[in-house]
């Protein structure tokens, strides 16, 4: 009797949908924020500094995501956006600036000087040159990431590393090869035009901004639209059950890790066009933040279980938080405080709720009877 | 229940002995000092032959791997290879190591037969 009615279909007596829960956390956020800052947090201002924020830690998520949801982690999306970062600033600065850069000059952290900037007196290439010049750039960054990528997809699926290993072992490896390439000095002073991506203003709307939605868009239609993104849901839930329906796991699981290096590599373009320079070591602090807004947007670390508008609700809700804090005259130092306990509650939330529920669907359904 | 509790109170108990050890010897300490030291960890109790998934390892194991990372990084700086490389080799041999032992599984799964020394 009871299973029968469980059969059938009815519905638990709690429906708890995560999502409505983002939504109403990150309205009470703004309200409350708003509401000790009126001035200075909805001012103009701020909302275009976080609108500028977000996106290159956005779209670092959204590649963390894409790896947890087939079951594994990529930790090593953090060198992979310096070394794509790295290489193509190389090619950006050579190609720009022909006669008066050779490698070596470059390679010695030329760049960071200001002095010798202004000896060299650099004038960018105009018009069609110069965005021919930004495109190859931006085709080598996502390039040299999505065959980074490839190569953790090739290792965690044809010789079956665990994921966790694989990438902490390229992460060490790309981290190195960045290294050995710079010899750790930054390489900055982009011509202006490149800039424009990651600092630019489209009316009132960042670019940055712009791209990220179209990622968010791309990522969403990719995992509830196509084929290859059902296929990551149907791994991470239960991989062998997917091997017998037919799926074949190598591939889908080297497709998955080649769109977490591609979208790695978006967000090179992002960061390095936004700060103009490129380093080793840029930006580590957001790998186990990534991680963080992956879980705290209800994405299961076992894999199979989260959407994408859990984790953008997610990285809106940490930066209007952070951005308050800040405004509010917290010390930076004690955000991480916040966020580690907002993680470890949310955790727990998320382990009990179910529960609760489960439980009340069993009375409900005992009381039927 | 109470296993899983002690693990974790023990884990902290030897943190707190990694603390008065490392405070010792460089004495200065900075809210973000070892901060990058986790993830080499993790590899040196791997390379030592503990699972991830839990259920094998063992303590000389760990011991030898946090040996064999640090051997190599000081062999490396005595072979005069600038330290730029450190990572790439680490990696390397991250990769490497694991990639054999994940490699040997499948062989072991498709009947082909291992030899342990």
């Amino acid at each position: 009797m009871k299973l029968k009615s469980i059969l059938s279909g009815k519905r638990p007596a709690i429906t708890y949908s995560k999502n409505m829960t983002f939504i109403i956390v990150l309205i009470v956020v703004f309200v409350v924020l708003s509401i000790l800052q009126p001035t200075k947090f909805l001012s103009s201002t701020n909302l275009q500094q976080m609108a500028f924020q977000i996106p290159e830690f956005g779209v670092l998520a959204l590649a963390m995501m894409v790896a947890m949801l087939s079951g594994g982690i990529d930790l090593s999306i953090i060198a992979v956006t310096n070394l794509a970062g790295i290489i193509a600033a190389i090619v950006l600065l050579s190609l720009s600036y022909p006669e008066s850069l050779d490698l070596s000059m470059l390679l010695k952290g030329i760049m960071a000087e200001e002095a010798a900037v202004t000896e060299l007196a650099l004038q960018p290439p105009t018009g069609l040159k110069m965005f021919i010049i930004i495109l190859a750039t931006i085709s080598v960054a996502i390039g040299i990431a999505g065959v980074c990528g490839l190569l953790n997809g090739v290792l965690v699926s044809v010789i079956r590393i665990p994921p966790i290993l694989a990438t902490l072992g390229t992460m060490k490896l790309y981290e190195g090869i960045s290294l050995v390439i710079t010899k750790g000095s930054p390489i900055t002073n982009f011509p202006k035009p490149f800039l424009f991506i990651g600092s630019g203003t489209i009316s009132v709307i960042p670019v940055p901004m712009i791209i990220f939605i179209v990622c968010v868009a791309a990522v969403s239609m990719f995992l509830n639209r196509t084929r290859l993104g059902f296929s990551i849901y149907a791994v991470g839930e239960n991989s062998i059950a997917a091997r017998f329906s037919g799926l074949k796991n190598t591939n889908v699981l080297i497709k998955t890790y080649l769109v977490t290096g591609l979208l790695a590599g978006v967000a090179t373009i992002l960061i390095i066009s936004r700060v103009d320079s490129v380093k080793v070591g840029y930006g580590s602090s957001f790998l186990l933040q990534a991680v963080l807004v992956v879980i705290l947007g209800g994405v299961s670390y076992l894999g199979g279980i989260g959407n994408v508008a859990g984790v953008v609700l997610g990285i809106f809700i940490l930066r209007a938080i952070s951005s308050g804090f800040n405004i509010i005259g917290f010390s930076n130092h004690f955000r991480n405080v916040i966020w580690g306990s907002m993680l470890v509650f949310v955790t727990i939330i998320n382990y009990i709720i179910p529960k609760i529920a489960e439980r009340l669907r069993f009375k409900t359904h005992s009381a039927d009877m | 229940m109470k296993i899983q509790f002690f693990v974790y109170s023990y884990i902290g108990f030897l943190s707190g002995i990694a603390s008065i050890l490392y405070v010792s010897l460089v004495r200065h300490v900075h809210p973000f000092n070892l901060m990058g030291m986790l993830l080499d960890v993790i590899a040196a109790v791997v390379l030592g032959g503990a699972s991830l998934a839990g259920g094998s390892g063992t303590v000389l194991g760990t011991m030898l791997g946090v040996g064999m990372i640090y051997f190599i990084k000081n062999s490396l700086i005595l072979m005069k290879i600038p330290s730029y490389w450190d990572p790439v080799v680490i990696g390397l041999i991250i990769i490497v190591s694991t990639g054999i032992n994940a490699y040997r599984k499948i062989l072991g799964r498709s009947g082909v037969k291992i030899i342990e020394a």
